[in-house]
């Protein structure tokens, strides 16, 4: 089993890693697990607010890219990571959508946020409940743009292209979806101010 | 004057990369606020051990579930429906052929069975003693009009004469207990039919094809269906000299599993 890639280029790794995992090579899928997992679990804690939910969808959300990888023709990782989102928003769409035809199924209220002292647990879900439904509110492109820029960590320009979008939109978008935010989670301020 | 974009990019900036922010416009203050909320929400991790057993999970996940290049073409979406109808109508051709080919079946055929099962369907069917009777007598001159067909063409294969005149043997005797038990009018069709199978098989006797157990059972079953056919037909048994239940010519003769 090989452990060492020849070429330690970032790029030349994804193209690498891509290609091996293309054609069934757990290792290599397993490296891009790794170097991809947190920011598409900090998409999926945003977007759900409940950390073991998102635990659960990024299972999810691998074992479909699994499925799936041979299909996929991308050979960056922006192009890798832009895809594994578009998973990651299906399967969230499909849980919003099971939650609203059962209601009743809802989670546990445990909290189980990865947090030490369970009173800080409860707090931090509270904000992140109150984070993902503020997320819901904005456009899609308005969410995408926060999220990519603020929960995955990406630049003016990774998320310009991934977005396929202009600098001068993302940033336009950013603002927009900020001051939209802002509105909703801290209450008295003006949208337009 | 920088547009209040370019100011909340750099600020931005900042937070994604680390570093404290000092902001001295108020008015990005709740915006830079939410920026550091969502930034910390980026910074959560899943738990090791759940991140340790998706891990495993995509080591383990079968071959076929990871997309394995099938063997199979794929189809799309509006071929599954079409390759389904034509796979149902290519069932539906089988089905119909087996059914046309099956009343000529014979008993080295893979369809004899087929053929024995449908005539057994049609005496079910049948509503009066004397309809079965004379299905039964149909089936069994059906058989003898073949078995002198083959002779004629000279074309038996090994263990058909003593299948076709067994079977011949049991549906005569079956037409016979049938007629018994309505009235004369049955009675009399059923001999005018066990008339024409007699004929038959006394043609085959006469150009001597038959020898060994094939001619062994065909004088049995001939001396069955003249007995029938003049009212003594009775069920064969084991104290007679041949007969469906007796031993002849060392094979099974409990071979038509699927008579009516």
């Amino acid at each position: 089993m090989p452990n060492a890639l020849p070429d330690e280029n970032p790029a030349s790794r994804y193209v690498e890693w891509l290609d091996r995992a293309r054609r069934q090579d757990r290792y290599a899928f397993a490296q891009l697990y790794d170097v991809t997992y947190r920011r598409v679990f900090g998409y999926l804690l945003a977007r759900v607010g409940e950390h073991a939910a998102a635990e659960d969808l990024l299972q999810d959300v691998y074992l479909a890219a699994l499925q799936a990888i041979r299909r996929f023709r991308g050979r960056t990782e922006g192009e890798f990571i832009g895809w594994l989102l578009k998973i990651a928003h299906a399967k969230v769409m499909d849980r919003f959508r099971t939650q609203y035809r059962h209601p009743e199924r809802q989670t546990s209220d445990v909290p189980s946020t990865g947090v030490a002292d369970p009173l800080d647990a409860i707090d931090q879900r509270i904000r992140l409940d109150e984070i993902s439904d503020a997320l819901a509110q904005l456009t899609e492109d308005q969410r995408n743009v926060v999220l990519n820029r603020l929960v995955l960590g990406l630049d003016l320009e990774e998320t310009s292209k991934l977005m396929g979008k202009n600098v001068g939109s993302i940033k336009a978008l950013q603002h927009r979806a900020l001051a939209h935010l802002a509105k909703i989670l801290t209450p008295g301020v003006d949208e337009h101010a | 004057m920088r547009k209040a974009e370019d100011v909340l990019e750099t600020f931005l900036a900042q937070i994604v990369s680390g570093a404290p922010v000092l902001a001295s416009d108020s008015g990005l203050q709740p915006m830079l606020q939410v920026a550091t909320q969502l930034r910390q929400v980026g910074r959560i991790a899943p738990s090791p051990a759940r991140v340790e057993r998706i891990r495993v999970d995509l080591r383990r996940v079968p071959t076929r579930e990871a997309g394995a290049p099938s063997t199979m073409p794929r189809l799309g979406l509006w071929r599954r429906p079409v390759a389904g109808l034509a796979f149902a109508m290519m069932l539906m051709a089988l089905g119909t052929t087996s059914a046309l080919a099956a009343p000529s079946a014979l008993p080295d055929s893979p369809l004899y069975p087929v053929r024995n099962m449908r005539e057994a369907v049609q005496v079910q069917l049948a509503g009066t003693p004397a309809q079965r009777a004379l299905l039964y007598a149909n089936f069994a001159a059906e058989r003898a009009t073949q078995l002198r067909r083959l002779v004629g063409h000279k074309d038996v294969a090994p263990g058909v004469v003593v299948t076709l005149l067994r079977d011949i043997t049991s549906r005569v005797h079956q037409a016979n207990q049938e007629a018994k038990d309505d009235g004369p009018a049955a009675r009399s069709a059923v001999s005018q039919v066990e008339g024409q199978i007699g004929d038959q098989l006394n043609q085959i006797q006469q150009e001597g094809e038959f020898s060994g157990n094939d001619g062994a059972q065909l004088t049995d079953t001939l001396r069955d269906v003249q007995s029938g056919q003049s009212g003594q037909s009775g069920p064969p048994g084991p104290s007679g000299p041949s007969g469906p239940s007796g031993p002849s010519g060392g094979g099974n003769s409990n071979t038509d599993t699927n008579q009516p």
